[in-house]
């Protein structure tokens, strides 16, 4: 029998400690923030990078999604769900962004980098594969590629992906399927 | 569980989001399927290119720096602070609400994202309607305001669908009253045979009348001087002589009957009830002439006579001659004759076309109503067209009467019937 795959990352962290740490940041312990930031601010970066495509841009909106999370984290009330909660404050901070017209103007201008500096072959590969996927997602449209960001690449739950995008879970599996089909046309080329 | 549903389900499964028995009936049946199989390993190999996917991030600045400068610092009024100082509840309330009122005016590309996404949903609806439909009743998807581009695919795709089907079952009922109304039609010509000639005329009709007329010639032949006429034979051969203009009716005006009949012959002018005859002119095709109606003509006829109506009326019997009046037409002019008494007479219908158009006239028939109490060769005068002067002919057929007679006997008789056809 094939064994049931688990893409889930297992939390090293309890929650326990996560509630003791949210806690003490909603009393205004920046310390206790810091501990979040730490933790959070990785995939928090590279999901706002995976769906608007700009680092510069990605690390400031990373900056916004953590000072607006700090000033409004006594709003929290159940903080064991502060990781939904600041994925959908940087869910809220790109589709504002995305709206802007300069952002549209960016995206335009901005041309695809390849380092090709001298690595072994494999890695080549891996950045090129790299790179197509990040054209492919970027393709994508929003709510598809926030939905495929979420699931693919920060391994949320369909039930976390509904916390932080407030959609409901048929509209996610609908979208990610669509998502899906869309990524493989392009990808299909790097599949053995 | 179908490789259809099993492939729906493939997915789910490699994330590990399926219950405990989904996932146990998944694995077996990836165990003994192939096909499967293979498609899960697809998915399997695209799942690790994700995982496996990471964003060359150059070496960051120093994030927490500018973050702690800005926290440590008082929130001050002004727009982007405000902004930051809302609740993301309310923000994302807030958000939602503009997005569904505004953002679709605001954003030009959202009609290429609709325009997309009722493609897709389309493709989908039309090609795989049962996944769709589960899709669709899978979560209350509807109720959640954030998906207007979803929603609005969906609900464009499901009534482009609904379109569709609607459109095609019209066509279909067109198609199929369109062959009623053309064997009704049929039907009408059938009252109205003089329309056509007998050439015309379809095989096995023309082969009935041929045989009718043969089995009277035949049965004539046979007892000629002494003849009784049974009512069978009388029905067979008013059937079959619907078209007077086309038969070569035998002679048989003159048959010698048994002495012994008798006849009263009841004549006068009884009161004629025009009633709802709306149509009849009442000057001059209704009009009834009374000379001769006592039966004191030239005719004299023997057998069992009634009359209709009262009046005083006599007739002596003798063994002469009868007339046979079963094939001959009278008008009501002629002598004699007493004008049919209109029992029921429907309105005809309007068309749909015909009330789009407001159309309106007069549609003059020339009906025959006969001794059986039928509406026969039905002709149409004066048309209106439009599909009215069908529905008139139907009307008119409906007509219920009862005979004209003369000298008791009923007849038939040819009258001009009128239907002003107005619109209220």
């Amino acid at each position: 029998m094939i064994k049931t795959p688990t893409l889930l990352k297992i939390q090293t962290t309890s929650n326990n400690e996560l509630l003791d740490v949210v806690i003490r940041s909603q009393e205004g312990d920046q310390e206790a923030f810091y501990q979040l930031f730490k933790r959070y601010n990785k995939p928090i970066l590279s999901f706002i990078y995976n769906v608007i495509g700009q680092q510069p841009l990605a690390e400031e909106l990373t900056q916004e999604t953590f000072v607006r999370a700090y000033r409004n984290l006594k709003t929290l009330k159940e903080p064991n769900k502060f990781p939904s909660w600041i994925f959908a404050i940087a869910r809220n901070i790109i589709r504002e962004t995305l709206k802007e017209p300069e952002y549209k103007r960016n995206i335009t201008l901005e041309e695809i980098d390849l380092e090709t500096k001298d690595t072994p072959d494999k890695q080549i590969i891996n950045d090129e594969i790299n790179e197509v996927i990040k054209q492919a997602v970027l393709s994508l449209t929003e709510d598809w590629r926030i939905v495929f960001t979420l699931k693919m690449f920060e391994q949320k739950s369909y039930e976390e992906i509904s916390e932080i995008t407030g959609w409901s879970i048929g509209k996610i599996k609908m979208d990610l399927h669509r998502a899906r089909l869309e990524v493989r046309n392009k990808i299909q080329n790097y599949l053995a | 569980m179908k490789c259809v549903e099993i492939l729906l389900k493939l997915e789910d499964y490699s994330y590990g989001e399926l219950s405990d028995l989904e996932s146990d009936i998944v694995s077996l049946h990836l165990d003994n399927c192939l096909h499967c199989n293979k498609q899960y390993n697809i998915i399997l190999q695209e799942n690790e290119l994700f995982t496996d996917y990471e964003p060359c991030l150059k070496p960051t600045k120093n994030l927490w720096a500018s973050i702690e400068k800005q926290i440590s610092q008082p929130a001050t009024i002004n727009k982007t602070t405000r902004k930051i100082e809302s609740s993301p509840v309310s923000n994302v309330i807030r958000q939602k609400y503009f997005e569904v009122n505004f953002s679709i005016l605001e954003s030009k590309s959202i009609w290429l994202e609709l325009s997309k996404e009722i493609s897709n949903s389309c493709k989908e609806l039309f090609n795989h309607p049962v996944h769709f439909f589960q899709q669709l009743l899978q979560e209350d998807t509807f109720l959640v305001r954030d998906t207007h581009n979803w929603q609005t695919g969906k609900t464009i795709a499901v009534v482009l669908w609904l379109f569709s089907i609607f459109s095609y079952s019209t066509i279909v009922y067109q198609q199929a009253s369109a062959i009623v109304k053309t064997s009704e039609l049929e039907k009408i010509t059938d009252i109205a045979p003089l329309v056509y000639p007998f050439e015309m005329l379809p095989k096995t009709r023309k082969e009935n009348i041929k045989e009718g007329i043969s089995d009277i010639q035949k049965s004539l032949s046979k007892k000629p001087t002494k003849f009784l006429i049974s009512k069978e034979t009388t029905k067979l051969y008013k059937s079959n002589i619907s078209n007077r203009s086309i038969l070569q009716l035998p002679n048989i005006n003159s048959i010698d009957l048994p002495n012994n009949t008798t006849s009263n012959v009841s004549g006068g002018l009884p009161s004629l009830n025009i009633g709802n005859l709306e149509g009849i002119e009442k000057n001059s095709e209704v009009e009834i002439k009374q000379n001769g109606s006592t039966g004191q003509a030239s005719i004299s006829s023997s057998g069992v006579g009634s009359g209709v109506g009262s009046g005083v009326g006599s007739g002596v019997g003798s063994g002469g001659n009868k007339i046979i009046e079963d094939d001959l037409i009278y008008s009501l002019n002629d002598t004699g004759v007493i004008a049919p008494r209109i029992l029921y007479k429907p309105k005809p219908r309007y068309t749909e076309e015909a009330r789009q158009e407001k159309i309106e006239g007069t549609v003059v028939l020339l009906v025959v109503l006969n001794a059986n109490g039928e509406v026969t060769n039905i002709r149409v005068i004066r048309s209106v067209g439009h599909g009215l002067d069908e529905e008139v002919i139907k009307a008119a057929s409906q007509v219920k009467f009862t005979p004209a007679t003369k000298n008791g006997n009923p007849i038939n008789v040819e009258v001009r019937m009128e239907y002003s056809l107005k619109l209220l």
